[in-house]
C-alpha cells in the first residue's frame, strides 16, 4: 500500500508536527506512516481525509499484492 | 466515537522515571533492608540471606522497575507507539518460552563439554510461571474474542 500524504500535506503546506498535532498523534507516527512503515488504524485514516478534504481511498492507495 | 474494544490504560508517563529509580536504588536499598532485618533478628541466620533472600534482593526490584518501565505511557503515546508495545510484548513472550524450553539442552551441552554430568537446571519455577502466563493470555484471548463474537451476534438478531 502506498499513499499520498507527504503530496497532500506539501499541498496544505504543512510540517509534520503540525500535522501530528492536527490528528493527536507523534511526529514520528506521521514519519512513519508517509515512509510505509507504518499502517495506521481506520479512525486515523479518517481523521487524515478529513483533514485533506478527501477519501481514505484517494489517500491510501492499494498495491498489487495487498 | 465509541469504541468496541478500548485500549489497555497504562500508568502515565511520569512511571518511567519512578521505575528507573527503582532499578537504580532498589538493590542496594533491599540489601541495606535485609541486613537491619538481620541485625534486629528478624532473619534468624545470617547464612538465610545467601540462602533465601539474594534472589529476592535482586529480582524484585529489577521486576518492579522493569515493570513499571514496561506498563507506563510514552511521553507521546499513540497508536503506533501502543502497536509497537504489543510486538514488543508478543516477541518477548516468544523469545522467553524458546529460551526457557532449550534451557536444559544449552546447560547440559555446557556440562558436557566441561566433562561434568549431565542433569537438570532448576526451571521449574519459571516453567510454572510461563504456563500461567501463557494459560491466562490464551485464556483472556478466547473469552474476549467470545464476548465479542457474542454481542455481535446479539447486535444481528
Amino acid at each position: 500500500m502506498r499513499n499520498n500524504i507527504k503530496v497532500e500535506r506539501a499541498k496544505k503546506d504543512m510540517t509534520q508536527e503540525q500535522l501530528a498535532e492536527a490528528l493527536g498523534v507523534s511526529r514520528q507516527t506521521i514519519n512513519a506512516i508517509e515512509k510505509n512503515k507504518y499502517l495506521p488504524s481506520t479512525l486515523l485514516a479518517l481523521k487524515m481525509s478529513d483533514l485533506f478534504g478527501m477519501t481514505v481511498n484517494e489517500l491510501f492507495i492499494l498495491e498489487e499484492g495487498d | 466515537m465509541k469504541e468496541v474494544m478500548p485500549p489497555i490504560k497504562l500508568l502515565p508517563y511520569r512511571y518511567k522515571r519512578y521505575g528507573l529509580w527503582v532499578l537504580i536504588a532498589g538493590v542496594p536499598f533491599m540489601t541495606l533492608l535485609t541486613f537491619v532485618l538481620i541485625s534486629i533478628g528478624l532473619i534468624p541466620r545470617n547464612d538465610a540471606f545467601f540462602d533465601e533472600w539474594s534472589k529476592p534482593i535482586i529480582y524484585y526490584p529489577i521486576i518492579i522497575g522493569l515493570a513499571l518501565l514496561n506498563f507506563s505511557e510514552e511521553k507521546e503515546e499513540d497508536e503506533m507507539v501502543q502497536h509497537v508495545r504489543y510486538q514488543a510484548f508478543m516477541t518477548g513472550v516468544l523469545y522467553l518460552i524458546v529460551g526457557l524450553l532449550l534451557l536444559p539442552l544449552f546447560t547440559n551441552i555446557v556440562r558436557l563439554l566441561e566433562g561434568r554430568a549431565i542433569g537438570m537446571p532448576d526451571v521449574g519455577g519459571m516453567l510454572g510461571a510461563l504456563a500461567l502466563l501463557l494459560v491466562y493470555t490464551y485464556g483472556y484471548f478466547r473469552v474476549r474474542l467470545h464476548q465479542i463474537q457474542k454481542s455481535l451476534e446479539a447486535d444481528e438478531e
